[in-house]
């Protein structure tokens, strides 16, 4: 079994030591945790919500969740599941939330295809990986959603569909609709 | 599989570096939030809640029984329809038998539950001051109604879960 380590004030602690301690609301082992894991959870946000911006503010409520709430994490499927869970949960709560409040009902918009998108990407050494990070960005909300918890997330069609509160099926063919418009933006397939 | 596919699948770490993080400035926002003192659980939102309403209900009464005009500030339809959905809730929960439930079996809709409770605790603290009170309770109804679906969903994925046992059970014995 994988044992995660991190460093503490100088000591090596495990996984299970740093959630008790930040069960306990010690600060440091927060900052540990957070460090460790807010680049994956913040681009996992990103690809759902869009804009920066939102995702810096999501990001930082779910943090605030996360820590608020960790006596109720049961050590099933790892803490960084949990976090990941919440994280997408408070993500997709604030799509519906800035749907509701604009009448956005329509899942096939899509997004503002701003420059801002394409300027926030770091200079990375591969075209190819940054074209598919922002294809996937300019998807429309419904099919990115399914796409990012799909393909980066690991979840199942069904799972999904409890998430959502849509069909499996929906799932699926939101799955083959942002697969071709990824295909038509980026060009080639195998 | 498509290419990209296949890339995002071998290099899925890279694309959690693709953009930059502001880590700092997040963290202090996170901090500060931590720092502020800490909300109410919504039991004892509801239990103050409740508490006012029966203050409220007692002052009426001695108001009546004096002859006053006193009309009620108080939402106390609020109270009594919250009361319904909480004994509704705690009715589903006894029914599907709810504490014997292991959260690891379901991880999906227990994550649901855990992030309705957060948000109508959201919503109570607004409610204190959102001027728009009726618009807000019937969010505030919604959660509850939300919830109770949740609880629904996880008898009826319990229940498959039963006949699938039993179904491999006959099939081994």
């Amino acid at each position: 079994m994988c044992v995660t380590i991190h460093e503490l004030n100088g000591r090596k602690i495990n996984e299970k030591q740093l959630v008790q301690r930040c069960i306990k609301q010690d600060r440091k082992a927060q900052y540990e945790l957070y460090q460790n894991y807010v680049d994956a959870l913040f681009h996992t946000v990103l690809r759902i919500v869009v804009s920066r911006t939102v995702a810096e503010d999501v990001v930082q409520e779910g943090f605030v969740k996360i820590f608020r709430q960790m006596h109720r994490y049961r050590e099933d499927g790892g803490i960084y599941a949990w976090m990941k869970r919440i994280m997408i949960n408070e993500a997709i709560g604030h799509l519906r939330k800035q749907k509701r409040s604009i009448r956005h009902a329509d899942m096939e918009e899509l997004p503002e295809a701003s420059m801002e998108i394409w300027q926030q990407t770091k200079d990375t050494r591969d075209d190819r990986l940054g074209a598919i990070h922002q294809a996937i960005k300019l998807l429309p909300t419904g099919c990115r959603e399914v796409l990012n918890m799909y393909l980066f997330e690991g979840m199942s069609h069904r799972e999904i569909s409890t998430v959502l509160s849509i069909s499996e099926s929906t799932s699926k063919t939101q799955y083959m609709r942002a697969k071709r418009l990824i295909r038509e933006r980026i060009g080639t397939s195998s | 599989m498509e290419d990209w596919e296949k890339r995002v699948r071998d290099d899925r770490e890279e694309f959690d570096h693709v953009e930059m993080v502001p880590r700092d400035a997040m963290w202090q926002g996170i901090s500060n939030r931590l720092d502020q003192p800490r909300r109410l659980p919504v039991v004892k939102w509801v239990g103050i809640a409740a508490s006012m309403a029966l203050v409220f209900m007692a002052g009426m009464f001695y108001q009546r029984g004096n002859g006053g005009e006193e009309v009620a500030t108080l939402p106390i339809e609020w109270q009594a329809e919250e009361d319904r959905y909480q004994e509704l809730i705690a009715f589903k929960k006894q029914e599907i038998g709810f504490d014997t439930f292991q959260s690891q079996r379901y991880p999906d809709l227990f994550a649901q539950l855990t992030q309705l409770d957060a948000e109508y605790e959201e919503a109570i603290v607004d409610y204190q001051a959102y001027p728009e009170k009726e618009a807000l309770f019937s969010i505030l109804i919604k959660y509850h109604e939300r919830q109770l679906k949740v609880l629904e969903q996880l008898s009826r994925e319990s229940d498959r879960n039963k006949i699938k046992e039993e179904t491999y059970e006959k099939k081994v014995y």
